[in-house]
C-alpha cells in the first residue's frame, strides 16, 4: 500500500474520556475511509480514523471529520409530518403517516397500475436498504421505476462498464493507483472530492516521483495544479480529446495487437471512428495545443502501466458514457487492464452509490442481472419465490424520464428516500412543479428544500444510529456498526421499508411475507444468496469478516476468500449473453440492443471496443447567453449540505455560493472582486458574489451546486439544463449557457465629492469604485460624472484545504 | 389483414414525416432523434412487407374491419406469423421510441430556451411523437392478444403494457 505509516485524524468534543469507540466507515464521499465513532452518554461526540484500514490508515477528510455534528443537530426531525388541508406540514404519528402512505400507494396501483409508483433513493444509504427497495419495488409493487440520485452521480460508471465489459464493477482499485506509472485523472477533481485518496497519491508522488499525473479538466483545479500535465479542454469536448488521443496512439503504433486480437472485439469499427481525429482537428475542437496532444499521447502510449480515473467532469458532461467507453477502449488497445497498476477506475461520487447499483435499487436487477434476460428474471423470481410474470422487464428509466412521466400523469406516487432533489436536480423548478402535482413521500433526518413538495415526511436515523454495509468506489464492502440508538421518534430506512411491506401485505407465492428478515444482518445474509455466482458474489463475506479484514472487495467467495483487488486478471470478461448484465446499448443513441443483436457481436467472454462518435453539447453559448456555465463541488461541503451545513466548522469555511469568473472576463465587464452579479440562463437566475481568478478558463464560469435554499437565489440548479446522456441518462450539469449581468446603481458626482467620500457612502473601497468604472486614479472622477456603483460587494474567501499534513 | 399492419403503416407515415421535417435541422438532439428514426424506418421497411404477406394468407373475414384490428383472441385468425419472425423489428421500434421520445421532449425544451432554434415544425413533431406512441400502444395490445403476455414480455417494454395485479 502507498501509506508508509498511519496517522489518526480525530475530531472529538467531549468533556472527559469517551465511553466507547464503535467501528464504522465514513459516510461522506466514495473513498470509504475506515473510522471509529466516539460515544459518550449515548451520544456521538466525535470520530477518529481507523489506523488499520488499508484505504486511509487513519486519515479522514475535512467533511468526514465533521460529519457527526449533524447527528446532534437541534433541528433533527423527531416525528412524521403530514401536509394537512391547510397546506401546512404538521406533526403526525407513525401509524397515521404509514397508513396514509399505504392507502395512497394502493390507490395509485389500483387507478394507474404498477408503474405509477416511483421510488427515488440515494447513494448514501446502506446496501441492505437498496436491496430491500429492489425487492419491494420489483417483487412487491411490480414497478420498473426504481431510480436514485446515483443517476446524477454514478450512472455513467455503470453503463460504460456494461458497454465495454458486460458487467458493472470497476476493473482497477486503489491498490493499482499505488503502483501505476501514469495516472490520468479525467474530469476527476480528486483533491476536493476525495481528499484522502489525493493525499495517498501525492504522498507516493513526493516519495517516488510517481505516478506521472495527467489532469483533464476545463478548470485549473487544485488537482490540476498538482499534475504533470494539465489538459485544459473546452467544456463538452471530452470525446473529441479522447478520439484525438486514441488516433495518435494507433498512429504511433502503441497498440498491444496480441491483446486486442485475443481478448477484444470491435477494433476495426473503433479505429474507423477515430480515423479523422487528427491532432489539428482535435486541437481546434478541444482548444488544447497540438504539442500537448502529442505529449499526452506519447505518455499514454508508452507508459508501462496506467490507471485512468473518472468522475463528474466526465459523468456529468456531454457524451458521458461514450467518453468513459473511449477510456475503456484506450486501456484495452494497450492491454492495460487486469494487471497491477493498470485499468480504468471509474469512480463514484457518494459513499454507497455503488452498492445501490450492485443491489439493484437502481438500474438493473439485483446482483447485476439483466432486466432483458428472461433467465435472469426467472432466477430472481425463484430467489424471491414470486411469479416471474409479475417482474417488470426492459431497460430502466432515469429520473428525468420519470419527471416526463409525472408531467404526463403516468406517475402519481413518488417516494423520495435520503436525497434532496429540489437542490440536486438540474432545472430544479421544472422538477418542483412536477413533484408538486403528485403525492410525495420524503424520508430524511431534516426538513430539506424537498420538504416543499412533500405530502408526508418520515424522520430517519443517520449514520452511526443504524447498522449496515456500504460499497465504495473500488468495490470494497465496508460494515458500519451502530454506535447509538436513533433519537426517540426516529426510525431507520430499513425499518420503514419493512413496515411498509408488512402494511401493504406484500407476500410471496406461498403466502409468506415478501420481506422475511427484520435486521440488517439478516438482510445481508439473504442478499448473499442473491449474489451467489454473479460478478459481485459476496458469499464469502459476513459482517464480522468485513470488520476483521477492514473491508473486502467483491467478488469474495470460496475462490477468493479475502476478496478481489483487481478484476479481469484472467482477461475473461462477462460478455456471454447468458451471463452478462446487459445486452448493451447502441453506443450513439442509447437504444437497448436485443439479445439477438448482442449475440451477433460474438463477444463471448471478450471485451468490446466501441466506435466513439462525438456529439457536441446540447446547449452551448449563444448570442443571448454567451458564456459557458459549469457546476461542481467544494472541498468543504457535501452535496446539498444537509449534513455539512450543520457543522459549524464547515459552514464557516464556505457559507455561501459564488461564481468563479476568469480575471480577463471580469476585467472586460469591470466586475470587482466580491461584487454580487446576476447569472442568468434560460431556466432562471441567481445573484452571487464574483470570485475572480484564473481557475476557470476565459468564457467559462463555475458555480458550486451545494447551495439551494428557495429564498437565497444562489442555487446552481436554477440555471442548469435538464438534458441527459443517451446511455446513462445522467444529466449534463457541466455544460449550459449563461449570461453575467452587473447589478449596479448610478451615482452622479456632485461638487467636490471625493473618491473616498463616494466609496464610503456605498461601503466600497476606492479601488473597487475605480475598478467598477474603469478609472485609474481618484483624480479621474469629475463633478457631474455618472458613476456606476456595485449594489453589493461581499468578501467570499474560501480557505484552502491542505491535505498533506505530514 | 394482420391487425398490426394498419398501425405499422401509420407509424411509418409518422417516422417518414418527422425525418422529412428534421432533415434541414442542425442540433445535437436532432442528430440523436434522426438516428433512431432512421433505424425505425429501416425496421418498418422490412416489417410491413412481412405483415402484408401475412395478411394475404389470413382467411378473409367479412366481419373484421381492415381499418381497425380485430379484438379476436383466436391467434390463427389474426396472424400466421410466429413472434420470432417479427421480433427483431418490433424490438427496434420500441427500444428506439424509448430513447427518442424523451430526447424529443428535451429538444422541445431546448428550442424554447434558445429562440434561434425555433421552428415551425416543433408542435407538429411533438404531435407526431404522440401519435407514434399511440400506434405503439395499440401494437402492444394486439401483440398481447395474438401471442400472449408472457411471449411479448421481453419484446414490448413494461411501460407499454401494465402488469395486471
Amino acid at each position: 500500500m502507498s501509506w508508509q505509516k498511519e496517522r489518526i485524524d480525530m475530531n472529538i468534543y467531549s468533556q472527559g474520556e469517551v465511553d466507547k469507540w464503535v467501528y464504522s466507515t465514513c459516510n461522506i464521499c466514495s473513498i470509504g475511509c475506515g473510522c471509529h465513532i466516539a460515544v459518550k452518554d449515548d451520544k456521538i461526540v466525535g470520530i477518529k480514523g481507523n489506523g488499520q484500514h488499508p484505504i486511509n490508515r487513519g486519515r479522514l477528510g475535512p467533511k468526514g471529520e465533521n460529519q457527526w455534528y449533524a447527528n446532534n443537530s437541534s433541528d433533527r426531525l423527531l416525528t412524521p409530518l403530514i401536509r394537512r388541508d391547510n397546506g401546512q406540514l404538521e406533526p403526525a404519528s407513525w401509524e397515521e403517516a404509514m397508513e396514509l402512505i399505504v392507502s395512497k400507494a394502493r390507490e395509485s396501483l389500483e387507478r394507474q397500475g404498477s408503474n405509477s409508483i416511483a421510488i427515488y433513493s440515494t447513494g448514501q444509504g446502506y446496501l441492505e436498504d437498496y436491496y430491500t427497495i429492489a425487492k419491494i419495488g420489483r417483487a412487491g409493487l411490480h414497478t420498473h421505476l426504481l431510480d436514485a440520485n446515483t443517476r446524477l452521480c454514478t450512472a455513467t460508471t455503470e453503463f460504460c462498464l456494461l458497454q465495454s465489459f458486460g458487467a458493472d464493477g470497476t476493473p482497477a482499485s486503489f491498490d493499482d493507483v499505488d503502483v501505476t506509472d501514469t495516472l490520468m485523472l479525467f474530469g476527476h477533481n480528486v483533491a476536493e472530492t476525495g481528499t484522502v485518496l489525493h493525499e495517498r497519491i501525492m504522498q507516493r508522488k513526493q516519495r517516488e516521483g510517481k505516478p506521472y499525473i495527467i489532469a483533464v479538466d476545463p478548470r485549473h483545479t487544485l488537482t490540476a495544479r498538482h499534475a504533470d500535465l494539465h489538459l485544459q479542454l473546452i467544456p463538452g469536448t471530452n470525446v473529441a480529446l479522447l478520439n484525438g488521443l486514441v488516433h495518435l496512439m494507433i498512429k504511433n503504433g502503441n497498440i498491444d495487437r496480441q491483446f486486442v486480437e485475443q481478448y477484444t472485439i470491435g477494433f476495426d469499427e473503433m479505429e474507423q471512428s477515430v480515423a479523422d481525429w487528427t491532432p489539428e482537428k482535435t486541437s481546434k475542437i478541444t482548444g488544447i495545443p497540438v504539442e500537448q496532444l502529442h505529449e499526452a499521447a506519447r505518455v499514454l502510449g508508452e507508459t508501462p502501466s496506467m490507471v485512468t480515473t473518472t468522475l463528474q467532469g466526465t459523468f456529468q458532461s456531454a457524451d458521458a458514457t461514450t467518453a468513459c467507453v473511449a477510456i475503456n477502449n484506450m486501456h484495452l488497445i494497450r492491454g492495460q487492464i487486469g494487471k497491477p497498476g493498470c485499468g480504468p477506475l471509474h469512480m463514484a461520487g457518494q459513499p454507497s452509490s455503488s452498492a445501490n447499483r450492485t443491489a439493484g435499487g437502481v438500474g438493473t436487477y439485483p446482483a447485476q442481472r439483466n432486466p432483458m434476460n428472461p433467465q435472469h428474471l426467472q432466477e430472481m423470481a425463484d430467489l424471491w419465490n414470486v411469479d416471474e410474470a409479475t417482474l417488470p422487464a426492459g431497460p430502466e428509466k432515469g429520473i428525468e424520464e420519470q419527471l416526463d412521466m409525472i408531467e404526463q400523469g403516468k406517475v402519481t406516487f413518488f417516494w423520495n428516500i435520503g436525497t434532496n432533489p429540489m437542490v440536486s436536480l438540474p432545472n430544479r423548478r421544472r422538477a418542483r412543479k412536477a413533484l408538486e402535482s403528485i403525492f410525495v413521500v420524503v424520508q430524511d433526518p431534516f426538513l430539506t428544500e424537498t420538504a416543499k413538495v412533500a405530502d408526508v415526511i418520515l424522520p430517519v436515523a443517520l449514520w452511526g444510529e443504524k447498522e449496515g454495509t456500504m460499497e465504495n468506489a473500488d468495490r470494497t464492502i465496508n460494515v458500519l456498526r451502530k454506535a447509538v440508538e436513533a433519537p426517540q421518534g426516529v426510525k431507520s430506512d430499513l425499518q420503514i421499508l419493512i413496515d411498509f411491506a408488512r402494511r401493504m401485505d406484500l407476500k410471496d407465492k406461498d403466502g409468506q411475507p415478501l420481506i422475511g428478515y427484520s435486521t440488517p444482518e439478516e438482510c445481508f445474509e439473504e442478499w448473499k444468496t442473491v449474489s451467489r455466482g454473479r460478478p459481485c458474489d459476496m458469499t464469502g463475506m459476513t459482517y464480522d469478516k468485513l470488520e476483521q479484514h477492514n473491508g473486502m472487495r467483491w467478488p469474495a467467495n470460496e475462490q477468493h476468500p479475502t476478496g478481489t483487488p483487481r478484476l479481469y486478471s484472467d482477461y475473461k470478461f462477462p460478455t456471454d449473453a447468458d451471463y452478462s448484465q446487459s445486452y448493451t446499448k447502441d453506443q450513439f443513441s442509447g437504444r437497448a440492443l436485443s439479445r439477438d443483436e448482442f449475440v451477433s457481436k460474438q463477444a463471448n467472454g471478450k471485451a468490446i471496443l466501441h466506435a466513439t462518435r462525438y456529439l457536441p453539447p446540447t446547449e452551448q453559448p449563444n448570442e443571448e447567453y454567451p458564456t459557458w456555465l459549469t457546476t461542481g463541488r467544494l472541498v468543504w461541503h457535501w452535496h446539498t449540505r444537509t449534513k455539512t451545513a450543520r457543522s459549524p466548522y464547515l459552514q464557516m469555511a464556505a457559507p455561501n455560493a459564488y461564481v468563479e469568473i476568469h480575471e480577463e472576463d471580469a476585467a472586460a465587464l469591470s466586475i470587482v472582486q466580491g461584487e454580487v452579479v446576476r447569472i442568468s440562463s434560460p431556466r432562471g437566475w441567481i445573484e452571487v458574489p464574483a470570485r475572480i481568478g484564473t481557475a476557470v478558463q476565459k468564457g467559462l464560469v463555475f458555480v458550486p451546486f451545494h447551495y439551494g435554499s428557495w429564498e437565497g437565489h444562489e442555487s446552481a440548479n436554477d440555471l442548469t439544463a435538464d438534458f441527459t446522456d443517451p446511455l446513462s441518462k445522467q444529466p449534463t450539469f457541466k455544460q449550459a449557457a449563461c449570461r453575467i449581468d452587473k447589478l449596479r446603481k448610478q451615482h452622479i458626482v456632485v461638487g467636490e465629492e471625493s473618491a473616498d467620500y463616494i466609496a464610503e457612502q456605498y461601503q466600497l473601497t476606492v479601488e473597487h469604485l475605480l475598478q467598477a468604472n474603469r478609472l485609474v486614479t481618484p483624480y479621474d472622477i469629475q463633478s457631474g460624472q455618472t458613476l456606476e456603483v456595485p449594489i453589493s460587494v461581499v468578501n467570499a474567501p474560501i480557505p484552502p484545504y491542505i491535505p498533506q499534513r505530514g | 389483414m394482420n391487425p398490426l399492419l394498419p398501425y405499422c403503416e401509420a407509424l411509418s407515415e409518422d417516422v417518414n414525416q418527422v425525418l422529412e421535417q428534421t432533415a434541414p435541422m442542425k442540433h445535437p438532439l436532432i442528430e440523436l432523434i434522426r438516428y433512431s428514426l432512421e433505424e425505425q424506418q429501416e425496421a418498418l421497411k422490412k416489417l410491413i412487407p412481412v405483415l402484408t404477406a401475412d395478411s394475404e394468407q389470413i382467411p378473409s373475414d367479412d366481419n373484421v374491419s381492415h381499418q381497425q384490428p380485430s379484438n379476436s383472441d383466436q391467434h390463427t385468425d389474426q396472424s400466421a406469423l410466429s413472434l420470432d419472425q417479427i421480433r427483431p423489428y418490433l424490438s427496434i421500434l420500441y427500444q428506439n421510441n424509448e430513447v427518442a421520445e424523451p430526447t424529443m421532449r428535451a429538444w422541445v425544451r431546448a428550442v424554447h430556451w434558445i429562440p434561434s432554434f425555433e421552428t415551425e415544425h416543433t408542435e407538429q413533431i411533438r404531435n407526431r411523437y404522440k401519435h407514434m406512441r399511440e400506434q405503439l400502444d395499440e401494437i402492444a395490445v394486439n401483440l398481447r392478444e395474438i401471442y400472449g403476455q408472457a411471449a411479448i414480455k421481453y419484446v414490448v417494454p413494461t411501460f407499454y403494457l401494465e402488469v395486471s395485479l
